[in-house]
């Protein structure tokens, strides 16, 4: 389907949904970004998974990490990192 | 400012979660303020001209105070509280809202048929009532040359939605056809979301 070129894209508000729950989107943003979620119910679904995730992510405290997986993870950013350059 | 909302079922804001305090008894609603940070977190409703991009459940008659910013599809105060429930909007009502949206698509691509010299094509959709048999033409129809063929492809992906109960998004691909009918005039799609949004207002009995 061909969307209105005034919508957004599923790519697009995928790119845009942490700003969307940060509550940071300009309005103009905003409307395009619920306008789509009306039509788009797999976008919907997204939302959903990226609010659940926030939430539950967000009770985590840093003693709840196993420390084996707190030094995969430690690992793997920094590998990471080097793979991207190892920018600033 | 009296303004319209369409909600999730049980007056759930689609989008925030937030749940709305409903009237009793017939009276108004209490009024909810916006959190924090107006205008950029508001209360949003939208006017009849919106109606057709914000489909939900439930539609609700909302009152707005001042100031009141009209944005382009929706319009946002400080404040707000629900006044009553449009009784008329519904799961019948969605569907047949989906169902003229489709039907009037339907026009557009066989006008569009009759342009490019396929006169028995159109006169086949023409004939078609129902969204049952408007989808299976509008496939057959796919055989047609390229600018047809992706009309047509519209079409049946609009009827074929409003059967699988996808109102919102029939209706959304409904008024897409008006683009590619009137030779890629991007204005037509929300020419014909108006129209769409008078035919709800003048259903429901909103108008005036």
């Amino acid at each position: 389907m061909i969307v209105n070129p005034d919508d957004l894209s599923c790519q697009e508000l995928v790119e845009l949904v942490t700003e969307y729950l940060e509550g940071s989107l300009p309005p103009r943003e905003r409307t395009r970004f619920e306008m789509h979620l009306c039509y788009c119910e797999p976008c919907r679904a997204y939302l959903r998974q990226m609010r659940e995730m926030t939430r539950l992510a967000g009770r985590l405290p840093e003693e709840a990490i196993p420390a084996t997986t707190k030094e995969a993870l430690l690992h793997a950013f920094r590998d990471w990192k080097r793979d991207t350059g190892g920018g600033t | 400012m009296i303004a319209y909302k369409f909600l999730g079922s049980g007056a759930i804001a689609p989008f925030t979660g937030f749940r709305w305090p409903v009237p009793a008894s017939g009276e108004a609603g209490p009024w909810v303020e916006a959190r924090s940070s107006f205008p950029q977190r508001g209360i949003h409703a939208c006017r009849e001209v919106d109606l057709a991009y914000w489909l939900d459940a439930e539609l609700w008659r909302a009152e707005l105070t001042d100031p009141v910013i009209e944005d382009r599809r929706q319009v946002v105060s400080s404040r707000g509280r629900l006044l009553s429930r449009v009784a008329g909007w519904g799961p019948e009502m969605s569907a047949r809202f989906a169902e003229q949206a489709a039907l009037m698509a339907r026009d557009r691509v066989a006008a569009a048929l009759d342009r490019a010299g396929l006169a028995p094509l159109a006169r086949v959709l023409e004939g078609c009532a129902d969204l049952l048999d408007l989808g299976a033409a509008a496939r057959t129809t796919l055989q047609s040359p390229a600018p047809v063929a992706s009309l047509a492809e519209y079409l049946a992906e609009a009827a074929e939605s409003a059967l699988a109960g996808d109102h919102a998004v029939s209706a959304y691909i409904s008024a897409r056809v008006a683009v590619p009918s009137a030779g890629g005039d991007e204005t037509e799609f929300a020419a014909e979301r108006e129209r769409q949004a008078r035919w709800l207002a003048e259903q429901l009995g909103l108008c005036g």
